[in-house]
């Protein structure tokens, strides 16, 4: 998040602006922590790999993967995500590619909606404010107090 | 027969950087309500022509919020040979300072001589042990760098603002 963004996510909450009026960076951050919506980022294959398991799916699609008979698709849709929660990359979930291997999945039983969401719910990461990008934002705006930029 | 002779050392008179018109206070700092994230530049001060060798700074800050245990204030010295050409953008004179994206204009200024780990206290004056310094040019001037997430006391009456820079020469004396 740039100062500028910062600064307008800071203006859009009155917790947060009070914060800010009043020189408290820190409770500000912590604020601006809780409201800022998450980045969408690549989820790491051994947290794909155990969320799988959870749900229960990982067993099926790893069987279909196995056997060389099994129908394609989904065959090698299986043995494609296999091999990548094998190879142990970070696997870009919002990439079409991966949403389409998705659908294919969920068209052969091997995934269900509500597990679809909770898989694509992974890639949510908070975006963590310290007071030092609060500050930042401070000297960009060259707002307040002592230390006007 | 010759007495031994002992080289000691004694205090001269301190330079105290503060608000205007508070008490001590011999050249100009403002660091009433000094926000989280932002530098104060005071005014240059004249060591003399002949300075000491060393000198001893500190520095105090007075908290408003409590901030959290460990975060920092940072105490910079910038000198000059002349009192016009200043390193990192100081001015010689009580101001704002832009620090510049990353700090960037603060990293020609050097090390910090001081760094104050603040503690969780509300309204309370807070003392970073001395460092020893050897000025580098004739004429110095203070640099606050707040880091502490909170701002400093905000004082109806800035004067009122108990945070201060000193710096305290170090003089050598021979006795006998």
């Amino acid at each position: 998040m740039t100062p500028a963004e910062l600064l307008a996510l800071i203006a859009s909450d009155p917790q947060a602006t009070a914060f800010f009026q009043s020189g408290n960076d820190e409770a500000c951050a912590t604020r601006c922590t809780a409201i800022a919506s998450p980045v969408r980022q690549p989820v790491p294959a051994s947290k794909l790999r155990v969320a799988l398991a959870v749900q229960g799916n990982l067993a099926n699609i790893l069987r279909m993967a196995a056997n060389v008979n099994s129908p394609e698709p989904p065959y090698g849709t299986c043995l494609t995500l296999m091999t990548l929660l094998d190879a142990g990359d970070p696997i870009d979930l919002d990439q079409p590619a991966v949403q389409r291997q998705a659908e294919v999945l969920m068209q052969h039983g091997l995934l269900t909606a509500e597990h679809r969401l909770e898989i694509a719910a992974l890639a949510n990461t908070p975006q963590i404010i310290t007071f030092h990008d609060v500050g930042a934002a401070r000297q960009q705006a060259g707002v307040t107090a002592n230390g006007i930029a | 027969m010759a007495l031994p002779d002992y080289i000691q050392i004694t205090q001269g008179t301190a330079t105290v950087w503060g608000e205007s018109g508070a008490s001590g206070v011999t050249a100009v700092l403002s660091l009433n309500n000094l926000a989280n994230g932002s530098a104060r530049q005071g005014a240059a001060v004249d060591l003399g022509a002949n300075w000491e060798d060393e000198y001893l700074a500190i520095l105090a800050i007075e908290t408003g919020t409590a901030p959290t245990a460990g975060n920092t204030y940072e105490l910079y010295l910038g000198y000059s040979f002349n009192n016009t050409t200043w390193p990192a953008k100081l001015t010689g004179s009580d101001g704002a300072y832009t620090l510049g994206t990353s700090d960037a204009n603060l990293r020609q200024i050097g090390s910090p001589a001081v760094v104050l780990v603040v503690t969780n206290d509300a309204d309370t004056l807070l003392v970073q042990a001395s460092s020893i310094i050897r000025p580098r040019g004739r004429y110095v001037s203070p640099l606050v760098d707040n880091n502490s997430g909170q701002a400093t006391r905000n004082r109806a009456t800035a004067s009122d603002n108990l945070s201060r820079v000193y710096f305290v020469p170090r003089k050598l004396v021979i006795n006998d």
